[in-house]
């Protein structure tokens, strides 16, 4: 199974839909071995039977979650990939906007949850997500989301507690770009973020919903100076730690104390004994 | 005297009119080499403040320009001038009147290697535009009459000749 994603932006929203394949294709001939595509779902906008009929957004109003939006190139457009020997990964992603753990009433009800391969998500207040953090819920990425996250004030105590869960944070730039007030507040957040935990364990993700605002691994690791992290720390955000966010999002998905045995070459195990079974042990941190 | 190092960044600048779009950019940027020195340094001061301009205003140089590949080679002194420039790349988005995205290609510590990365790279991005020459049974067809040449230069930039 592969695990190494390589250089990886693990946030490409899915919508607008007419532009989805341009800005994924795009983010691939700019240097990405792995892409997430992001489907967001709003608490606000999850109802059950009763309230669908007096929902007042009807359009945006659901009853369970989406299924994973799939992707596929086709054989011209890989050719035009700058990297020949390794075929890139499409990633699916969910994120959940939340104020209160009863979004989990639909999440544990639904099927095409357990279809995406990441899942994040937005907490409004740091009380929801203290609560969250409390039951026995799991998720991948906490995404700091400025908008949503108006009232949110990060602390030493809770950091801990999202890194020790085996969780990671994101920002993403694709929004500094553009609006110089986003730039303020981000660049003001990843001060927060420092205090809080010295940046450990931020991933740089585009959230791009425009192909303009995509940019190279190398110029999004050179953004680590203004987010007040470390050279070291910019380059680990598009290298190291999208991979670890996917090996934690696996064990997620398994379980506790499962191994998984899978077997590596075939021909080299038919002629060697010794070396019969490739064992692949999986099992979920902690 | 300690030597003065420098780092020297490979950018490629492309139109955000043309990103993405499945024919070649072939239009000369109408940009000299201090449009885009001021748009670099007024970025600069927006992000970094009167500390960034005056920390890199030594040594920040445009080295090269090939207005016909859009290619520049940034220089500025090795450590937080360079980290600052460096940082404030992705964040500009017009060069005089023309809407442009950087990307940077590489970081050389001296020029001549970042000429060196250069050359590789053009050659590399011939063959693969002389690929697109090819006839459609995929025969070398480099040889062709002018009417000839002129259609397939026209299908493959979309140029009004």
């Amino acid at each position: 199974m592969k695990t190494e994603l390589g250089h990886a932006d693990l946030n490409i929203p899915a919508e607008p839909k007419k532009t989805l394949k341009d800005r994924v294709l795009r983010a691939l001939q700019l240097g990405y071995q792995t892409v997430a595509i992001n489907t967001v779902v709003n608490q606000e906008n999850l109802f059950n039977k009763k309230q669908m009929k007096n929902a007042k957004d009807k359009e945006s109003a659901m009853m369970s979650f989406p299924e994973p939006v799939k992707l596929e190139l086709t054989d011209a457009e890989l050719k035009s990939l700058p990297n020949q020997t390794k075929k890139p990964t499409i990633l699916s992603r969910l994120t959940i906007l939340f104020f209160h753990n009863d979004f989990l009433i639909h999440y544990n009800k639904s099927e095409a949850v357990k279809n995406y391969d990441l899942l994040a998500v937005v907490p409004k207040t740091s009380l929801s997500l203290l609560n969250l953090m409390k039951s026995s819920f799991k998720f991948d990425i906490v995404s700091l989301n400025l908008d949503y996250m108006e009232e949110f004030r990060w602390h030493r105590k809770l950091y801990r507690e999202v890194l020790g869960s085996h969780a990671h944070f994101e920002m993403n730039y694709a929004e500094m770009i553009s609006n110089r007030d986003v730039r303020r507040r981000n660049i003001t957040l990843a001060q927060n973020m420092f205090w809080a935990g010295k940046c450990k364990g931020i991933l740089l993700s585009s959230g791009a919903s425009r192909t303009i605002y995509l940019r190279p691994p190398a110029d999004v690791a050179n953004l680590s100076m203004l987010l007040a992290m470390t050279e070291a720390q910019g380059k680990e955000a598009v290298l190291n730690l999208p991979t670890l966010v996917y090996k934690a999002a696996l064990g997620r998905k398994m379980g506790t104390f499962r191994v998984r045995v899978e077997v590596v070459n075939k021909e080299e195990s038919s002629s060697d004994e010794e070396e019969e079974e490739g064992m692949d042990v999986e099992q979920e941190i902690g | 005297m300690v030597r003065r190092k420098h780092r020297y960044a490979v950018v490629q600048l492309e139109r955000t009119s043309s990103i993405a779009l499945p024919y070649l950019d072939v239009k000369p940027l109408k940009a000299s080499e201090d449009d885009i020195f001021k748009a670099v340094k007024i970025k600069l001061g927006e992000l970094h403040g009167d500390y960034g301009r005056a920390v890199t205003t030594l040594g920040m140089r445009v080295k090269y320009l090939n207005e016909a590949t859009r290619i520049v080679v940034l220089r500025a002194r090795q450590g937080e001038p360079f980290k600052m420039m460096a940082s404030t790349l992705p964040f500009v988005t017009s060069i005089g009147a023309e809407s442009i995205q950087c990307t940077t290609l590489y970081i050389a510590g001296t020029i001549r290697h970042s000429l060196i990365f250069l050359e590789k790279r053009q050659k590399r991005i011939f063959k693969q535009v002389l690929e697109m020459f090819k006839s459609d049974k995929g025969q070398k067809k480099y040889k062709m009459s002018e009417p000839e040449l002129k259609e397939r230069i026209l299908q493959i930039t979309k140029l009004e000749m």
